[in-house]
């Protein structure tokens, strides 16, 4: 499942203190941005130095056509989408509907912050089906969430699935079966796929260091509410180091990292049958898996699992702390 | 003793057990009819086990998996399954994967076809691999039958396949690259958005899920007339047309396959098959058990067997109890049950405004109305020496204020009942003998609830029974007292008593963990939990009314012809999560009407301060049931609430508007 010489740390990462400072550090072919009604969001798209500026409107926020963003220039789109769609087929559409052939350009800049966790995955995938040589990550820290560990993220839960193009070819023989959850804030989702994966050993995978130094802890409070699903067989203990590992909660990069490592080790004390990940936790991590998917996982007995819901809230955070730029290149990931 | 961290309860989930474990806690209900009649495993027939979550399926359907007999036949296992005469290929559906077989751009029979395929390849590798565990445990003993079987097995592929695979490995290879080329084909059409290509299956349906074994039954003389037993765990994980697919190999099996499914109560999504479109027969196809409904209806059997299960952990965990039934140590002493005396030792050193909270209430209520007399009413009421007598006289009180009667007047009959009582605790023309006799414990609820103390639900007996037939719960229960009460530093088990108090907390924790656990999807999951938190209120207010029509509240009964189509799916739903546990039907007296019952399940009871007996039961009106258990504004819901409280609160009128329906 993993070569040994790999190291995801060495790609580029860098940071600012705000989009004036992202503007000025370089301009983009093209910038795509997933809408919704937080700031940090808003403001990277307005301000962010590019030729064409997608909106992706993705429909499980439920905007309606009154509340649309209203575009600033003639170089401005919204990409809207029925209800209902997987993943897959929405990505595939915006490609199709943009008509741009994304290999071709040199500067691509995609704001991973306002994407719907499914879609963020499949689209590094399709990114590299597509042979894009390189694409620049935006992800924004917030402040704080709106109602700190209380607050809402996702409702009207359905099923767990696979998200497309991320299925695995696993193995009937499931006797040493894991799920990795990126655990955040939605200890409801935990739940829903710790039971649809009930007979996995489950790791949950922290961010720690969290985006801001309290929100560790309110993460922490937040899983162990799932904790009945997740933990078996420790006494009473979440965090421990049989089923938690941790990463920064804004680096992709080392959070791919992580997960190999830990992959590593597993297999070496006894091999995994099945593995599961599940990307709950921060966007950022969300894309470190979706990278550690697509680089050594792909014809593995591997699958991205997430729990469907239909509707997401469209604010969550206030404020904008930092703004990350994460360089994938994707021909030596 | 002391040295002992490890919490005894901790795994409540059978998914959770090691194969060892599986087979070191395994417990069956005494005296026979337990989980191997019901099995079977020698019987053809194939079997259903339906159960709520955490009813023991799992459990269950493990301990008659091949992995299980083999650590239960440690010496000469392949002799040992022979006399078994069976195999148990144990698969759970959940590894399948299976949400993929849909959707896209594919019609149905297409993804009916590539699940179908899909199906024939997973259960034979299944069947394959404990062909070669044994071969490995037996020196290479089955070896010797790879010939014959493989040229057999060419033979049930529509295809000419001989050149494939030539030996039982090359085979399982063959079977895993066939395996991972529809997996890559379902995969990449996500990607593409094109179709699959279906030309590649290979194999007709059934072929080899029923072949194999059949080759494997004629070919190995240890296998001469063993059934090979697919035990499909997690049914509810597979789709609608997956689980169509699945009953049409039951319906149509061929010796010596036959199947054992386990499945959630609530994830049979048809009985239908693919032959004729008939749905599967109970009793002359397959036989249906719901376990969880089985232990209910052997009280006394679902007692012992909990007892069992817990004292087979403790012992597992290291404790030394003597075995049940020694008076000194049977279980039941480890738990502190509650008492009364010591309750209204209790009650004596609180603050009157809580422990007589009751009284000022009255007075209040009084007050409002303007009554005459208030001061020497109350005085009237009061009997110091024993709040529970003092709690009756302020219920007898309102019993008489809603008459009409004389409130002074009633308040020193009432009062020399009290004493006549006190003198004469069996004279049944008494009041308070009447009130106590129904309403005794309700009273204490009351009192609890009134002095801000938690109800008491304490005791090993009340948690089992609260525990509702369900395994987990109970073990559930178990684990968070045993938490708190090793946050007590009670020494549970080890010589401490557990107190009233841990248990409480436990309940508690338990209580809230199922309310949220249980919860179902998509939008009928949502109008599932308010229901449930509906009519627990509901019945919460009318118990803690002034006047509660009924004792021990905690079932309500709706008339069948109250149940729409969207109720019955909402009970329906309520019932197969095991919120609501029905009870046998009734007739209203002197009335044609039928109604069906449900009883709260006994874990949620502390949520709502419910008892976990059942004795009254709440008959609720058409409006009451339109607003609990149909989508309804909080208007509607209040208006029709309010119009039934009014008859059990003072002033005993209604001041709302008229009911919306």
């Amino acid at each position: 499942m993993t070569s040994a010489s790999k190291d995801y740390t060495v790609f580029y990462k860098k940071k600012f203190a705000n989009t004036r400072e992202l503007k000025a550090d370089k301009s983009y072919d093209i910038f795509v941005s997933g809408y919704n009604d937080s700031r940090r969001v808003r403001d990277v798209f307005h301000d962010i130095d590019a030729q064409a500026k997608h909106w992706i409107m993705f429909s499980e926020y439920h905007y309606t056509s009154n509340e649309a963003p209203i575009l600033n220039s003639e170089n401005e789109k919204i990409f809207s989408f029925e209800e209902n769609l997987s993943e897959s087929a929405v990505i595939r559409k915006y490609f199709e509907e943009c008509g741009i052939d994304f290999a071709s350009l040199n500067a691509i800049c995609i704001d991973i912050t306002g994407f719907i966790r499914p879609h963020l995955v499949f689209l590094v995938r399709y990114l590299a089906v597509l042979a894009v040589k390189e694409v620049d990550f935006i992800y924004s820290d917030p402040i704080k969430y709106v109602k700190g560990e209380q607050t809402d993220f996702s409702f009207d839960y359905t099923h767990v699935r696979q998200i497309d193009g991320c299925q695995g070819l696993h193995n009937p023989e499931t006797t040493n079966d894991y799920l990795l959850i990126g655990a955040g804030y939605d200890h409801l989702r935990i739940m829903d796929v710790s039971k649809n994966k009930n007979n996995t050993k489950k790791v949950q995978l922290f961010g720690f260091p969290s985006l801001q130094p309290d929100m560790y802890q309110e993460n922490v409070l937040k899983a162990y509410k799932a904790s009945e699903e997740t933990v078996s067989k420790i006494e009473e203990i979440l965090v421990d180091e049989d089923n938690t590992i941790f990463a920064p909660a804004n680096d992709p990069f080392v959070t791919a990292q992580v997960i190999r490592d830990f992959i590593i080790r597993q297999n070496t004390k006894k091999p995994i049958t099945n593995m599961y990940f599940c990307p709950l936790s921060t966007k950022a991590q969300t894309l470190g898996i979706a990278l550690y998917y697509i680089s050594e996982c792909l014809n593995e007995p591997t699958s991205i699992i997430f729990p469907i819901c239909s509707r997401y809230s469209k604010e969550t955070t206030e404020g904008l702390a930092k703004i990350w730029r994460y360089t994938v290149e994707f021909n030596n990931i | 003793m002391t040295d002992i961290k490890i919490n005894p309860f901790n795994i409540t989930k059978a998914v959770d057990y090691s194969d060892e474990e599986i087979n070191n806690y395994w417990v069956d209900i005494s005296g026979g009819n337990g989980f191997i009649d019901m099995v079977k495993p020698l019987s053809p027939m194939p079997v259903f086990l339906l159960g709520g979550k955490g009813s023991g399926k799992t459990h269950i359907m493990r301990y008659f998996s091949y992995n299980l007999q083999k650590i239960r036949h440690k010496e000469d296992l392949l002799q040992q399954i022979s006399n078994d005469r069976y195999i148990g290929i144990y698969l759970r559906c959940s590894g399948l994967n299976s949400s993929r077989f849909k959707g896209g751009i594919y019609r149905q029979g297409a993804w009916k076809n590539i699940f179908s395929y899909y199906i024939e390849l997973w259960f034979t590798q299944l069947l394959v691999n404990i062909v070669f565990d044994l071969n490995d445990t037996h020196k290479n003993v089955l070896l010797k039958y790879e010939n014959s079987i493989c040229k057999k097995l060419y033979a049930l592929f529509d295809r000419d396949v001989s050149k494939e695979f030539d030996t039982l490995k090359s085979f399982s290879d063959f079977l895993q690259k066939r395996q991972k080329q529809v997996d890559y084909d379902v995969n990449n059409s996500v990607i593409t958005g094109q179709d699959i290509n279906e030309a590649d299956i290979l194999v007709t349906p059934g072929r080899l899920i029923f072949g194999f074994p059949g080759i494997l039954e004629s070919v190995i003389k240890e296998f001469k007339g063993i059934q090979f037993i697919y035990l499909v765990d997690e049914f509810e994980n597979l789709e609608e047309y997956q689980q169509r697919y699945i009953n049409t190999l039951i319906r149509e099996r061929e010796s010596p396959v036959s199947f054992r499914v386990g499945v959630r109560w609530y994830g049979i999504k048809t009985w239908n098959t693919f032959s004729g479109n008939e749905d599967l027969k109970v009793g002359s196809e397959i036989e249906k058990y719901v376990i969880d409904i089985f232990l209910r209806n052997n009280n006394s059997e679902f007692e012992k067997y909990a007892k069992e299960i817990c004292l087979s952990r403790l012992k597992q965990s290291g404790f030394s109890l003597s075995k049940l039934g020694s008076s000194k140590n049977s279980l039941s002493s480890y738990f502190e049950e509650f008492d009364l005396d010591k309750f209204f030792k209790k009650l004596n050193g609180k603050e009157e405004k809580h422990s007589k909270s009751y009284l000022f209430k009255l007075e209040e209520s009084l007050k409002k109305q303007k009554a005459a007399h208030i001061e020497s009413i109350i005085n009237n009421l009061k009997y110091d020496k024993n709040p529970l007598l003092e709690r009756t006289n302020v219920m007898i009180f309102y019993r008489e204020w809603k008459a009409g009667a004389d409130l002074r007047k009633a308040s020193e009959t009432i009062k020399s009942d009290c004493l006549l009582y006190v003198s004469d605790s069996s004279n049944k023309n008494l009041a308070h003998y009447k009130v106590l006799d129904k309403f005794k414990y309700d009273l204490i609820d009351q009192l609890h609830r009134e002095a801000r103390e938690t109800l008491s639900y304490s005791g090993i007996d009340k948690i089992i029974k609260m525990s509702a037939g369900i395994p987990r719960f109970f073990l559930m229960m178990l684990k968070h007292i045993y938490r708190w009460s090793i946050y007590a530093e009670e020494n549970p088990f080890s010589g401490g008593v557990i107190s009233e108090k841990s248990q409480m907390n436990g309940l508690g924790d338990a209580s809230k963990w199922f309310l949220e656990d249980a919860r179902a999807a998509g939008i009928d999951g949502k109008l599932m939990s308010t229901s449930i938190s509906k009519i627990g209120q509901y019945m919460q207010e009318i118990r803690f009314s002034n006047i509660p029509s009924e004792s021990s509240l905690s079932s309500f009964s709706i008339k069948m012809i109250d149940i729409d189509e969207g109720i019955e799916k909402t009970l329906s739903y309520l019932e197969q999560y095991s919120y609501l546990i029905k009870v046998n039907p009734t007739r209203e007296k002197n009335s044609i009407t039928q109604r069906v019952t449900y009883q709260i399940n006994g874990l949620l009871s502390p949520h709502w301060e419910l008892p976990i007996y059942r004795r009254g039961i709440l008959h609720l009106t058409s409006d009451e049931v339109a607003v609990i258990f149909k989508n309804c504004t909080e208007l509607e819901y209040n208006s029709v609430k309010n119009l039934r409280l009014a008859t059990y609160n003072a002033p005993f009128r209604n001041l709302t508007t008229p009911t919306l329906f």
